[in-house]
């Protein structure tokens, strides 16, 4: 069980370990949860990383299980990139969704990371559930695991580790009255290497 | 498939790019990436630009995009291979090592063709 605090989850499974720095504004509503592997080996890596700003995300389960939050539920993080087109990538669009995405995506004379921008900020229009989650209305989870540079893949998620990932993602739905089909890969949502929390399960 | 058999020997003193090898997709998005091409002369350019970056940097501030063009190379005289992604990340890959680059200010390098 969990209480829920000026967006402290609070509860004898989680330590609090809040980096101000990686908080970017208010998160008004939470509508899903990301989940993401670090790409690092340790979480101290990751917090190292932390205490210099930039990207992270709410919470941080590290290589036995623990569970660290590490931004304000109340706060949006920098943890999701650009997004990708959900009706684009399931199939769904309208004919001048589908126009609008395709016209985007394969525009000539353009570098793929602009690409990329203006599909992501063409998507920022539409509202969630039209569109997959943003920044803006999103919890993220870290999961701390490694990227094999050679294999070109991250290591597999550890049984203790999905155990933590259940019991937060369970938190998280009661809170906030989410479901599973709220929750979401990294790689489902933003451009990111398929492997990334492949093996996470919740 | 692109293959060559001239080495450009210009730029970087650490990476000479010897050949274009293999352009396509990972995830079958033929069409996405059917515009996405480098040269030799490119591929010198893009590492010539790129920083080193870790497995962290790169999922946290650049896409990974399912194109690629690879090849192979000389670092420091020693015979490497590539690949360079479209979303601005690539791979070194010598004597059991990779090394990943990230470059963001090679638009020019990840246009495509026309």
């Amino acid at each position: 069980m969990s209480k829920l605090v000026n967006g402290i989850l609070a509860s004898e499974r989680i330590i609090q370990k809040i980096f101000i720095d990686l908080e970017k504004g208010r998160l008004i509503k939470i509508n899903t949860v990301i989940v993401h592997q670090t790409g690092a080996a340790t979480a101290k890596h990751t917090f190292n990383s932390y205490e210099a700003g930039g990207s992270g995300a709410h919470f941080l389960i590290d290589k036995v299980g623990v569970i660290y939050q590490t931004a304000h539920l109340t706060k949006h993080t920098h943890h999701l990139g650009k997004i990708k087109s959900k009706c684009f990538e399931s199939g769904h669009c309208s004919k001048n969704e589908l126009k609008k995405a395709t016209d985007i995506l394969y525009e000539k004379g353009k570098s793929y990371p602009s690409r990329i921008l203006n599909l992501h900020q063409s998507e920022k229009e539409k509202t969630y559930p039209t569109r997959y989650p943003t920044n803006d209305d999103s919890v993220g989870i870290e999961i701390v695991g490694s990227f094999n540079k050679a294999k070109k893949e991250y290591e597999a998620v550890s049984k203790v580790q999905n155990g933590s990932l259940k019991w937060l993602v369970g938190q998280l739905h009661c809170h906030y009255g989410l479901t599973n089909l709220d929750v979401y890969r990294h790689p489902e949502v933003s451009y990111k290497k398929a492997s990334e929390a492949s093996s996470a399960t919740w | 498939m692109f293959l060559t058999s001239c080495a450009y020997s210009g730029g970087s003193p650490d990476i000479t790019i010897i050949s274009v090898d293999q352009s396509g997709t990972d995830q079958n998005k033929i069409e996405f990436c059917s515009d996405f091409s480098l040269d030799e002369v490119s591929a010198q350019a893009f590492f010539e630009r790129a920083e080193i970056i870790t497995a962290v940097k790169m999922h946290d501030e650049y896409s990974y995009l399912p194109c690629f063009v690879k090849g192979k190379c000389l670092r420091q005289n020693t015979p490497c291979s590539w690949e360079i992604r479209a979303g601005g990340t690539a791979y070194l890959a010598f004597d059991g090592e990779t090394i990943i680059y990230g470059c963001k200010s090679c638009s020019e390098q990840l246009m495509g063709r026309n």
